[in-house]
This record gives C-alpha cells, structure tokens and sequence, in this order.
C-alpha cells in the first residue's frame, strides 16, 4: 500500500484509495466497514471500507480476504495484495487517523469521545464513496457503543441504504473482512515506517503491538519520555497510560481556564 | 527590598523574537526543553491561522508585536535572594520585539488577556500623561468633576498587573538555540 502522501505529513489525518471501476458506480454494491489501531496508546487509528457489486457476493466470498487474528503480518500484506489486484470487482479506501489527531480530539474542550470520532469517520468514508459515485445499497459494519444507536445515527445520514451493524460482522460478512485486511494493512505499514517529527532516535525501533500491557510498548513509553513535553505526536496523550506516566514523572503543568 | 535591573546588560542580549512564547499553562520547570523538537514541530499554518500541540492538547497562536517604543525583555536572575528584606537583581539576557501567545483550544481574539494587557499600554500612557502646569492649578477647584489625577488599574485576571510583571513573567524558560 502505498503511504508516500501519509508519509509527507504524519500530523495530518490521511484518505487513501484505490481506482473505482465503472462496474461499482453502476451496480447495486454492498460495503464493508471495519478498524484498526483502536486499542493502541501508540500510533493512528484507521478506518476501512470495501465495497463490490451485490451480484458477486458468492464469487466475493469465495476469494478468500479473511481477516483473522491469528494472520501475521506478512499473510495479510498477501491478502493485500490479491485484494488490490481485484478491481475490476471491488474498491477500498482507509482513511489514517493520526494519534495527534486522536489526543487533541479527546483532550479538546468540547470533549469529542474515541465513540463518536470512530462513528464520525466511518460516515465520512461511506459519504467519500457515494461521492466517487459508487452505487452503494447495503452497509455492514461491526458496532462501536450501543448498536442500537449506532444503527440509528447512521440510517440517518443513509436513509435509502440498508444499514447492518452487527457483533463480529467482520466473520459474518466477507466485505467487513476485506475492510479489516486494508485497515490493518495501513496502520501496520504507518507504524512500522513512522519518523519520528521531534527527531528522537531509539535503540530499539520495536515498539510492540503498541497496547498499553505489552512489554516492548511500555519500554517504549519509558525510552521515548520527556519531563517537559511527555511524548513524541506517537503517542496518544488522551490513554491513561500516558496519562499516568506523565502526571509520575513530568514536570507539573497548570493549564489556565 | 529593591528590585533592579542592570540595563547595562542589554547590549550583550541576542534577539530571540522567533522562538518567544507565551503559554496558557503554568509550567513548573526553570531550565533546558526541547522547544524546537517537541514544540515547534506541531506546528501548523493554515488558512492564516498557527495551531501547535502541547502534550497533546491542542493550542492556537497568534503573533504579536511588542508595542510601539518598548522592548520585551528575558531577565534572569543568577543569584535568588534567600530572605524577601534582600535586593533582587535581574539581568536581561535576550531581547524580543515580538512573541507568539498561545490560547487553549481557543482561536485567537482581542478579548484575550494578553491582548488586553498591551492595550492596556497605550491607554496607561494616555492616563499618565503629566499634565500642564495650567491644568494643575486648576485641578484643585474641577477634582469634583472627575479630572484624571490617578488612573485606576483595571482589575486583570491572570499573572500580571502592569507591563513591568509582564516583562519579568517572560523570563523563567530561556528558549535554547536551534
């Protein structure tokens, strides 16, 4: 995948797609949306959809994009791969949501929720297809909060889609699968190639899943700490996490009204 | 008791007017910090307007100049007196013509407090000014009509009262060289 324009500016929130063909913007589609890098104290958060023509949804099923917990790395980057060498029946597109981006939403004074940035974001994307033209009839997607309200908000912005919002519809539907495959794909490949902008350079550049308990994150979080200014943009500052770490170790800081 | 500051010193200051900014945050630390790296790196502009981040909150600046005949001063204070009946001397280390202020998550607008505080300069200089020796005299007899003899500080939220704080409250973070 490729991240040179995510790569020329990691503070600012990053669109990527791939080519539309005139098959999607045409035909009744369905779209699958999924995340990535929810979880995580360090790195983006990105969010996928994949959408192809409802007529194909055996031939879809049968290609194999199956995301699963136990692929490594390099399966899904195959998976990637065959996926974007499909477009004569599918689309994708993963927009990267930079951790300054999440910090400042969640530490802002309107508080913005990590619920409603992810809720907002997948609206955006769905919206970002219909304006590419694609003919987008259903949409399936895994519940963030309350799938009742969720459900809701969204037949609200897609009053003439089918909405689905269902728990663990990245197994029951092939296209949720794909959507996590591209999502997971992109914040791999942002976090494996990140640099840092405050020019820090580690021993170790293996930051570990990025998850607050994992062994390799929490010596990151150690090495990379600064009294002053607490952590590089890589790190969430709205997580407890680093939260925590700061108010133990930083210099105290008041904030005026 | 005194409080001096040896001007002397103002001709061995360099200018740091590029890397001057007040924040919206009182931060308990006198010393080294990676400005440039951690700071200056979050900035943004766009549209006209300056964002930056700092420890993940998201701040606006705005540029201002110092006003018109004054000089914004870094003072230091080498030797901290150890009881308040002592002297305090400060001494100017670096000059700025201008600064950035930053406000918390909040854009930039004449109400805020800094900008008050430097309007409030011009209008202490039109309050202060000594009158004739005409109007003096007759002060006596119109002081029931409200003739200006004193003015009246504005009472100010915020760590400054007069523009001689305000210099001082500049000078805990020496800003370090690129």
């Amino acid at each position: 995948m490729d991240q040179t324009v995510f790569e020329a500016d990691r503070r600012t929130n990053c669109l990527l797609e791939s080519p539309i063909c005139d098959r999607l913007k045409k035909e009744p589609c369905w779209l699958g949306i999924d995340e990535a890098g929810r979880g995580p104290v360090l790195g983006p958060m990105v969010y996928g959809i994949c959408f192809s023509p409802v007529a194909d949804k055996e031939e879809f099923g049968k290609k194999g994009f199956a995301d699963s917990k136990t692929l490594t790395e390099e399966q899904r980057d195959t998976i990637f791969a065959d996926i974007n060498s499909s477009l004569d029946i599918l689309g994708w597109m993963v927009e990267i949501l930079t951790p300054t981006y999440i910090s400042s939403s969640m530490l802002r004074r309107d508080k913005y929720n990590l619920n409603a940035l992810s809720h907002d974001c997948a609206i955006r994307l769905v919206k970002t297809a219909l304006d590419r033209g694609v003919n987008v009839t259903e949409v399936y997607v895994d519940t963030v909060g309350d799938p009742v309200k969720y459900q809701a908000k969204l037949k609200e912005y897609f009053p003439t889609i089918d909405i689905t919002v269902a728990k663990k519809a990245d197994a029951l539907y092939a296209v949720v699968s794909a959507a996590s495959i591209c999502a997971k794909v992109a914040r791999d490949k942002a976090v494996k190639n990140w640099v840092f902008q405050e020019n820090i350079h580690l021993d170790e550049p293996d930051y570990g899943s990025g998850y607050p308990g994992d062994p390799k994150t929490k010596q990151f979080l150690q090495a990379s700490f600064d009294k002053v200014f607490g952590f590089p943009s890589f790190v969430r500052f709205s997580w407890s996490t680093a939260a925590i770490i700061i108010e133990k170790d930083g210099v105290s800081v008041e904030w005026f009204a | 008791m005194a409080t001096s500051i040896d001007s002397t010193a103002l001709d061995h200051t360099s200018n740091v007017s590029d890397s001057c900014h007040f924040m919206p945050c009182k931060i308990h630390f006198d010393g080294e910090a990676k400005i440039s790296d951690f700071f200056c790196s979050s900035f943004k502009h766009e549209d006209g307007s300056l964002t930056g981040k700092f420890r993940g909150r998201p701040l606006n600046g705005k540029e201002l100049n110092v006003p018109e005949g004054y000089t914004g001063v870094v003072l230091t204070e080498p030797h901290k007196r150890s009881t308040e009946e002592e002297d305090r001397l400060l001494i100017p280390s670096h000059t700025f013509d201008k600064f950035t202020y930053w406000n918390l998550d909040k854009e930039p607008s004449p109400d805020d407090l800094i900008e008050r505080a430097l309007q409030w300069v011009d209008l202490s200089a039109v309050l202060h000014r000594p009158l004739s020796t005409e109007q003096s005299q007759d002060s006596q007899e119109m002081s029931g009509q409200g003739v200006v003899g004193r003015a009246r500080t504005t009472k100010q939220k915020g760590p400054y009262r007069s523009w001689g704080i305000f210099a001082i409250h500049c000078a805990t973070n020496v800003p370090q060289s690129q």
